[in-house]
């Protein structure tokens, strides 16, 4: 196992202070902006949603793609993905959390959005649903990152030292031994078979916040799965940055081969030309038979003002992945960066020009004025990145990024490792109580804003659509939690036949 | 919503006016809109302006405390800084003629006894919420559907009532416009 | 339950903005400055939008548009907050205190009718309508068919112990109009004059396509008039 530790060496420090320095510059902008107001970024009318809402969409697109890998790909017994999977988990998480960030930037009162979202949520918003999915989503691919983590957990807390005591109590007391594996392995499967769907939900979600309204373009039913084709995708993308850069700087050329990067190069060639798909059904509906005004958004595309980025997207996003994955035999390292790098910037422009060509052809001769972005959501989005790089990089000095006992499986139950005393298990009950009360808690918001549209009579059907999707997805996770905690400290002691 | 804006500071007034004596009808037995004159007639009742109190006190003796310091106000033709006590949030509004001479609500009900106070009131007698507002406009409503009262109305309540009629109803954009 | 609607005669309409102005007026909508202006930020509840067409230079047909108070408002759909819904007299409302600002009201109104307060412009002070209040930063605001009036007229009704009559409630923008082209009234009501305007064969409904079911109804120009 790679010594874990903080990072020595010149170089860490440099990109540490590199990180924290673009996240000071975020904080400088973010704080500007709640002391002035919305007018310091470039947002205007029509086009008063811009890069926060961009960035939304695109860091939470990114976080799909480490359910792909972990949790679809290893329901369908896909083995080489092992390595990969729990640094993609790790991208989901850290970059869900920025994604979600991002709507805080993006509302005129933040201090009031949050609390007024949970207090007066009303389930015809599709924000509401955003905030339930979002929520959903962060719980699970917490857990789904968690739960095949405890045997690494374990490794560290039988390695000793000061900290030692921290991984004592998140390994639950795990030995291995086949009492744990058993109920382990169900929980992470029940987990994968859950996790698949929240994710779905996410950005068909998201997507519905645009379909919702009536602007050119939007009200298409396309985008929920062209946003789920999407993400994908770019998480693709990202997870194929982040094995190369791991593997180059942590030098795992033996764990993260070329075969992997040959394997999600063909898989990312797959969503490539998936999405080109989408793309050209999307344009042919629009241009072929759809309303006039959607007609004249759609040639300003083609050949009018967004035709320069739209070209580039379609270069990013289809020419050069096509050509840089069409044959990996050779070096498929290198070929699949650049893909993923293009296509990274590819799919930011691909959400640029969702959000701001639409709004800036409104139906009634309203004055339109050009949209450009200032410094404030340029520092914004610079600190955005660098808080989630801090965040992936925090992970990878606390556990290891590789799943290191699941790839030298099987590991035989370690009799040598510490007995966890009654005030850890206390401890380790204690925490996954309280996990299992705030999703509960969650469950009963739920109810009570069903019941609110009840009596407010304000379409309660859509509430309970809602909560009787989101209720039972809840439970099921808070018994996974519930069951976890409670029965692997137990099963240790059991017989190990 | 539901949190309490009103003023939870102590108020110290500069003369320590005892409401009793003014109010009750064996001494004086001034009515409350004597003094705050757009209690009946404008949005807001307001304080008396201090011709209003010179016109019996300054002939009057000084035979506590607190009349000394109103005669030294008087003497020196100093309007009195009175301390708002009362205060509603500024994305409130509120018409104080349409609840006491339209609707015919008694000051008490929302000020509480002030008649029985020898002192001015340090904090408001009643902390109102939005919640109390709305369990009395609801409560006049009638009709089939009424918001439920074990919330007290909390968070945002759609009006519930056909018409316009009097009592008023729970709508939003009545008080904040 | 009345149905407060409007109709704007175009026939009428000479582009003066008497009504804008005297909305922003009424409603202490903030002079947001000439640099956020050409930046696109202003605030007009009532805007009178100009219309040319490149086939026929030296012409514009005025359309004044104040929020369309629609009867399927898509605005109300999306708030996640509660913070803008259609009232029991059909006037769409904007609860400041309650808006978190997050715009999505304004990406589902096809009118563009909402605007937001990029900034503080203003505070509370002298010269302003006591009646309307003065919006902070972060929160959308729209035209209200100035209910604030209707709560004064309802109120000195109230006080009279007569019923409102039509003509005690009438918006800023009414008002000032010089030529009348703006009627306001109740469309629930066959006699008013509101309702007997809306029936007329100039009515037509600003994107009706889109099913929203507006309640201020324009009233087509007879001819085209010469841009000034």
């Amino acid at each position: 196992m790679r010594d874990l530790g903080p990072a020595r060496g010149p170089l860490a420090l440099r990109v540490d202070a590199a990180l924290w320095g673009a996240v000071a510059v975020g904080a400088v902008a973010l704080g500007l902006q709640l002391v002035e107001g919305m007018g310091i970024t470039g947002l205007q009318q029509p086009v008063f949603w811009g890069v926060y809402t961009i960035n939304f969409v695109y860091f939470i697109g990114i976080a799909h793609a480490g359910t792909l890998i972990s949790a679809v790909l290893r329901l369908v017994g896909v083995t080489w993905t092992r390595p990969i999977s729990r640094m993609a988990e790790v991208i989901t998480l850290v970059m869900l959390c920025i994604g979600a960030l991002q709507l805080l930037f993006h509302v005129g009162r933040p201090d009031r959005a949050p609390l007024f979202m949970i207090l007066y949520g009303r389930f015809q918003s599709p924000l509401v649903w955003d905030l339930i999915s979002i929520t959903a989503y962060l719980l699970a691919s917490a857990l789904y990152l968690y739960l095949p983590l405890i045997p690494d957990l374990a490794r560290l807390r039988d390695r000793g030292g000061h900290v030692a005591w921290v991984y004592a109590v998140l390994a639950l007391g795990w030995v291995g031994n086949p009492g744990q594996t058993v109920v382990l392995r169900r929980a992470v499967n029940t987990m994968a078979v859950l996790v698949v769907p929240i994710a779905i939900t996410v950005h068909s979600v998201i997507a519905f916040i645009f379909v919702s309204t009536l602007q050119p373009l939007w009200h298409s039913t396309i985008f929920p799965p062209y946003f789920v084709v999407g993400a994908i995708y770019s998480g693709l993308g990202a997870i194929l940055v982040t094995m190369a850069v791991v593997r180059v700087s942590y030098e795992l050329q033996d764990r993260l081969t070329d075969l992997h990067f040959r394997r999600l190069g063909r898989l990312f060639l797959v969503f490539a030309l998936v999405w080109l798909y989408f793309t050209a059904v999307e344009h042919l509906a629009v241009g072929y038979s759809g309303g006039a005004h959607e007609r004249e958004v759609l040639w300003r595309r083609f050949v009018g003002a967004e035709a320069p980025l739209f070209w580039t997207m379609i270069a990013a996003n289809g020419l050069v992945p096509l050509l840089c994955l069409v044959s990996l035999r050779r070096s498929p390292m290198p070929k699949t960066v650049m893909a993923a790098g293009a296509v990274l910037i590819g799919m930011w422009l691909e959400r640029y020009l969702i959000v701001v060509p639409s709004l800036m052809a409104p139906r009634l001769p309203v004055a339109v004025v050009s949209y450009w972005p200032s410094w404030v959501e340029a520092g914004v989005m610079l600190g955005s990145l660098g808080l989630f790089m801090l965040g992936f990089l925090a992970f990878g000095r606390l556990v290891p990024l590789l799943p290191v006992v699941e790839l030298d499986d099987p590991v035989p139950a370690n009799p040598a490792s510490r007995s966890d005393g009654a005030v850890l298990r206390i401890v380790q009950q204690a925490v996954g109580g309280f996990v299992v009360l705030a999703v509960l808690g969650v469950c009963v918001w739920i109810g009570l804003l069903v019941d609110r549209a009840f009596l407010l009579d304000d379409v309660p059907w859509v509430a309970v659509a809602v909560g009787s999707v989101a209720v039972p997805v809840f439970l099921t996770m808070a018994a996974v939690v519930a069951v976890v905690t409670i029965i692997l400290p137990g099963a240790r002691d059991s017989a190990q036949g | 919503m539901g949190v309490n804006r009103m003023a939870v500071v102590p108020v110290v007034q500069p003369v320590a006016f005892p409401h009793r004596v003014h109010v009750d009808s064996e001494t004086v037995g001034l009515s409350c809109d004597i003094c705050h004159a757009g209690a009946l007639t404008q949005t807001g009742a307001g304080i008396p302006p201090l011709w209003l109190c010179a016109s019996c006190h300054a002939a009057m003796p000084t035979e506590s405390d607190a009349a000394r310091d109103l005669k030294a106000f008087i003497d020196t033709d100093r309007p009195i800084p009175w301390q708002r006590v009362w205060r509603l949030p500024a994305h409130t509004f509120f018409s104080h003629r349409t609840h006491t001479a339209v609707a015919g609500i008694d000051c008490a009900a929302c000020h509480g006894d002030m008649a029985s106070l020898d002192a001015p009131p340090i904090v408001p007698l009643k902390t109102l919420t939005m919640a109390d507002c709305i369990a009395c406009h609801t409560r006049e409503q009638g009709g089939e559907r009424q918001v439920d009262q074990r919330r007290g109305g909390q968070g945002p309540v759609r009006p519930v009532s056909a018409s316009s009629s009097p009592g008023g109803d729970a709508d939003c954009t009545a008080c904040h416009r | 339950m009345a149905l407060w609607g409007m109709t704007i005669d175009l026939d009428l309409c000479t582009g003066c903005q008497a009504c804008a102005l005297a909305c922003k007026a009424e409603n202490n909508i903030p002079d947001v400055g000439t640099v956020d202006v050409r930046r696109g930020r202003r605030i007009a509840w009532m805007e009178v939008l100009v219309q040319t067409d490149p086939h026929h230079p030296g012409r514009a047909r005025f359309l004044p548009r104040p929020c369309l108070h629609c009867d399927d408002p898509p605005c109300t759909k999306v708030c996640p907050v509660f913070a803008t819904f259609r009232d029991h007299n059909g006037t769409v409302g904007q609860v400041y205190a309650q808006c978190i600002g997050c715009r999505f009201c304004m990406a589902a109104c096809p009118y563009n009718a909402k605007y937001f307060n990029w900034r503080t412009y203003h505070d509370p002070g002298p010269g302003q309508n006591p009646q309307v209040s003065v919006r902070g930063k972060g929160v959308v605001e729209k035209c209200t068919f100035c209910h604030h009036r209707l709560l004064l007229a309802e109120d000195r009704a109230r006080g009279e112990g007569r019923p409102l009559a039509p003509g005690d409630y009438v918006p800023a923008c009414v008002e000032a109009c010089p030529t009348g082209a703006i009627t306001f009234g109740d469309l629930a009501d066959p006699d008013s004059a509101v309702a007997h305007q809306a029936r007329s064969p100039r009515a037509f409904r600003l994107l009706e396509e889109l099913g929203t079911r507006p309640k201020v109804i324009h009233l087509a120009a007879r001819r085209e008039r010469d841009h000034a």
